[in-house]
């Protein structure tokens, strides 16, 4: 055999190059429609989700990376309709409360059954406060209810009684939030029994969700007979399976790609106001954050419209005080900081600040948008000569960081409407010196405050209250997110828009989607 | 008294000792090792990179946000603009100032500790302290060397340490992480070169006439042992570079907005399929030149000082 001449290799190579790259193009020149169309044939929705827990159980975490993935699997007691009003879904009509406000009796409806065909009991809803109220069960859900609820008890077969401490008006909120599981999987993690229109088959940690349609729904059979979430980290890598027709929707589009994305054919995107927030806390009981001047000073040299803009792709409102555009108590009139950086009155105020410290960590959560927007923070905080240290911490350490009061400042994604709908009332906690998350603030006014939201039956009244802790919070420079986003989604034209009056409580409704060509 | 060694394995003892070298020796023998177009090609990188890490910074902010969002390279911004508006040529010089230090001092701590812990386990060749430092070493050497440099940094955190009025930030941990996983290596060059050194004439007649121990090992081993260890070095600053890139990529690194070569590659990553190619191949290639660049010099020493040495000696 001839040897193969450095001159001839390349030349072959080069040949083999251009025919590989040829071959490539001819596989991906298939019309995507058509692939959309061949898939769609098994009905199934897929979707494409940019995280996963470890822990699937929904009455665990309010977060949407469960909730999403189980929101077609389980229901609670009352849902919200189309104008966001509270109302029956597996509860049998509005509930009753006592005179003295505090027994809350709930019936429920007799036509309901489990996925395994069992039917709804009381005793599956008291299983299911059971382990949101047990402590050591680690639910986010305990800290809504500790301190509230007393007891509670099936007062007959169908019929639930719910006992609180104390007149406390956001219980019905938590009813129509809180997922309803039977209850023989209250505690399990890796399993989930609801009574949704669609029941979880299978999973792989960490990579895909497969469900399929339950037949014995109590409600309008949906439209697909499966919804598979698969488990792209990568923010490119979904948006490039969306545009290649593999799934049918994605989540959390990367900000920076929105503009590109509304622009490709055959897909739409979808921007809302929501309630998604950038938890912004400051540790008040130790230096350097509690330095009244210090605090103004980080608050008014933060860079809003370069996050809004260069983050965010201009899909935020400028940041204020803690409560944001799709939450209950916001209010537009607040205007306590300026969109752009008023580096002079920093600096005028660092100079009176007693603290001779002029830097700090800011600890944030371990996604791609956190990142951005505490880089152009520190930049913008770089011009009054404070440096700053980014943290980058997962899920539990970063909560562990947030529980144990060991942060300077600490930075979050949040959406909150899987827990308090169209609003965020833990996002307060924080101000609150009687909470165990308290930041070492303390203003009696505000704890009073904070009490009214939590009690009240009397929405108008929980409305101004928040105004005004959202104020006190603004002025005072305790709590001070950067911008309000918007939640992005996008999705094929081959299936009908997502509502986008349920987004504003984080809810896609997977189950009410349907193929738009099969009408 | 000085000789020089032939390479790190033990030789047989020359009859002939080779005559001290004087500095211009030296200076000709290292001008000498740069022999070849792989050695020219050599230096040409590792100029270009120390460049970059050094001028290149001159004038440049490399948190400015100077841009509303990505752009692609321009007269004004030579390797373009990130997706938050920062000079990627800025970012990339900063980077690869970063990952020089890393590098450099990693380098030389893991040399300050290794050389004397080797030399001293050479001295007491076969003895207890031979044993224990060099089954410590091998110990050490159980892990591969990024994987116990990955375990080390999980260990300390990387939030800045703060001790009394200094606080350490991840730059010097990671140097010095990095350094321990590089003592083993440097330690059993000295090592070998000291039994080579041990077995010479001088080394017995220096003892015959009463010369101290310490100062044999000190003042005329330790100077024939450094050549073998210093040209070990250059391949060493590349291995770190590539180390600190790594540790970077995968978020075990300097934290952001500081930049290194590694973060911007990793930050790069998703960019690249949305089209701004110039976030990654910049970073990436001024890394793999800068590594290139002490290696092919690195590899000349060997091959040109160590290698003359020895030929000298042999002949």
């Amino acid at each position: 055999m001839a040897q193969l001449s450095r001159r001839r290799f390349l030349g072959l190579s080069v040949l083999a190059a251009a025919a590989g790259g040829t071959l490539l193009s001819a596989c991906s020149s298939e019309d995507v429609a058509s692939r959309v169309a061949s898939r769609h044939k098994d009905g199934i929705l897929q979707v494409g989700v940019a995280s996963a827990p470890s822990n699937i159980n929904p009455l665990d975490s309010g977060s949407e990376v469960t909730r999403w993935i189980s929101e077609p699997v389980v229901e609670s007691l009352y849902t919200y309709d189309d104008s966001l009003a509270s109302v029956p879904l597996l509860a049998d009509g509005e509930p009753e409360l006592s005179k003295d406000k505090l027994t809350w009796t709930i019936r429920l409806r007799q036509d309901i059954t489990w996925q395994n065909g069992d039917p709804l009991t009381a005793d599956d809803v008291v299983a299911t406060l059971a382990h949101v109220t047990d402590l050591s069960a680690g639910s986010e859900w305990v800290t809504y209810f500790i301190g509230y609820v007393q007891k509670f008890h099936a007062v007959d077969e169908h019929t639930v009684a719910i006992v609180t401490t104390k007149p406390y008006g956001l219980m019905r909120s938590h009813l129509t939030n809180l997922p309803i599981v039977h209850k023989d999987y209250v505690a399990s993690k890796n399993q989930i029994m609801g009574t949704g229109p669609y029941k979880l088959d299978s999973f792989v940690p960490g990579q895909s969700f497969v469900t399929s349609r339950y037949d014995g729904y109590h409600g309008d059979k949906p439209a697909f007979n499966g919804i598979t979430f698969t488990v792209f980290q990568d923010g490119s890598t979904r948006e490039i399976s969306l545009k290649q027709g593999k799934i049918d929707l994605i989540t959390s589009v990367p900000y920076r790609d929105l503009n590109a994305m509304k622009n490709e054919s055959g897909l739409t995107v979808q921007v809302s106001e929501s309630p998604l927030d950038i938890l912004t806390y400051v540790l008040m009981t130790r230096e350097p954050f509690n330095d009244d001047n210090f605090r103004r000073a980080v608050a008014v040299s933060m860079d809003r419209a370069g996050v809004v803009e260069k983050v965010f792709g201009g899909e935020a409102t400028t940041g204020q005080g803690p409560i944001g555009p799709a939450e209950l108590g916001w209010d537009p009139s607040l205007q306590e900081f300026p969109a752009t950086p008023d580096y002079e009155l920093a600096k005028s105020l660092l100079a009176k600040a007693s603290t001779t410290r002029r830097d700090f960590v800011m600890t944030i959560g371990a996604n791609q948008t956190s990142k951005d927007v505490a880089q152009v923070l520190a930049a913008g905080w770089s011009q009054i000569g404070l440096k700053v240290t980014i943290e980058q911490l997962a899920g539990g350490p970063w909560s562990n960081k947030w529980l144990g009061r060991d942060y300077d400042m600490l930075m979050n994604m949040f959406q909150s409407g899987f827990t308090s709908g169209p609003a965020n009332y833990m996002t307060l906690a924080p101000a609150d010196s009687t909470n165990v998350l308290s930041c070492g603030y303390h203003n009696e006014e505000v704890n009073k405050l904070i009490a009214v939201v939590w009690q009240t039956f009397d929405d108008a009244e929980r409305e101004d209250a928040l105004k005004k802790v959202n104020r006190i919070l603004a002025e005072d420079a305790v709590i001070f997110p950067p911008a309000y986003p918007r939640l992005a989604l996008a999705r094929r034209n081959e299936i009908t828009p997502v509502d986008e009056q349920m987004l504003r409580v984080s809810r896609i409704e997977f189950q009410n989607l349907k193929f738009a060509t099969s009408g | 008294m000085t000789t020089t060694v032939t390479s790190i394995e033990p030789a047989p003892v020359s009859p002939l000792a080779a005559p001290a070298p004087k500095r211009w020796h030296r200076v000709r023998e290292w001008r000498a090792a740069i022999q070849g177009f792989a050695s020219w090609l050599g230096v040409g990188c590792l100029a270009f990179f120390l460049l970059i890490a050094t001028v290149g910074r001159i004038g440049r902010d490399p948190e400015a946000l100077v841009t509303l969002g990505a752009e692609a390279p321009s007269l004004a911004h030579w390797f373009g603009t990130d997706n938050l508006g920062r000079d990627v040529f800025a970012r990339t010089a900063s980077g690869a100032w970063t990952s020089l230090l890393i590098s450099l001092s990693c380098i030389l701590l893991a040399v300050l500790i290794a050389v004397p812990l080797g030399m001293w386990a050479g001295w007491r060749h076969g003895k207890r302290t031979d044993d224990i430092i060099m089954r410590g070493l091998e110990t050490m050497q159980a892990l591969p060397m990024f994987i116990f440099v990955m375990f080390i940094i999980m260990l300390v955190g990387s939030k800045p340490i703060d001790i009394g009025p200094f606080t350490i930030g991840m730059e010097p941990r990671i140097a010095v992480c990095l350094a321990l996983g590089f003592v083993p290596f440097f330690a059993r060059i000295a090592r070998a070169g000291t039994l080579v050194e041990m077995q010479e004439d001088y080394v017995a007649g220096l003892q015959v006439i009463g010369v101290k121990q310490r100062r044999i090992l000190t003042r005329e081993i330790y100077v024939n042992v450094m050549p073998s260890v210093w040209v070990q070095c250059f391949l060493g600053i590349a291995i770190a570079i590539f180390a600190e890139g790594g540790l970077s990529f995968l978020g075990l690194g300097v934290a952001p907005p500081q930049a290194t070569l590694g973060n911007l590659i990793a930050e790069a990553g998703s960019q690249i399929i949305g089209g701004a190619w110039w976030y990654a191949i910049f970073p990436g290639l001024v890394m793999v030149i800068g590594i290139l660049g002490f290696n092919l010099v690195g590899d000349a020493f060997n091959d040109n000082v160590l290698g003359s040495r020895g030929e000298a000696e042999r002949a």
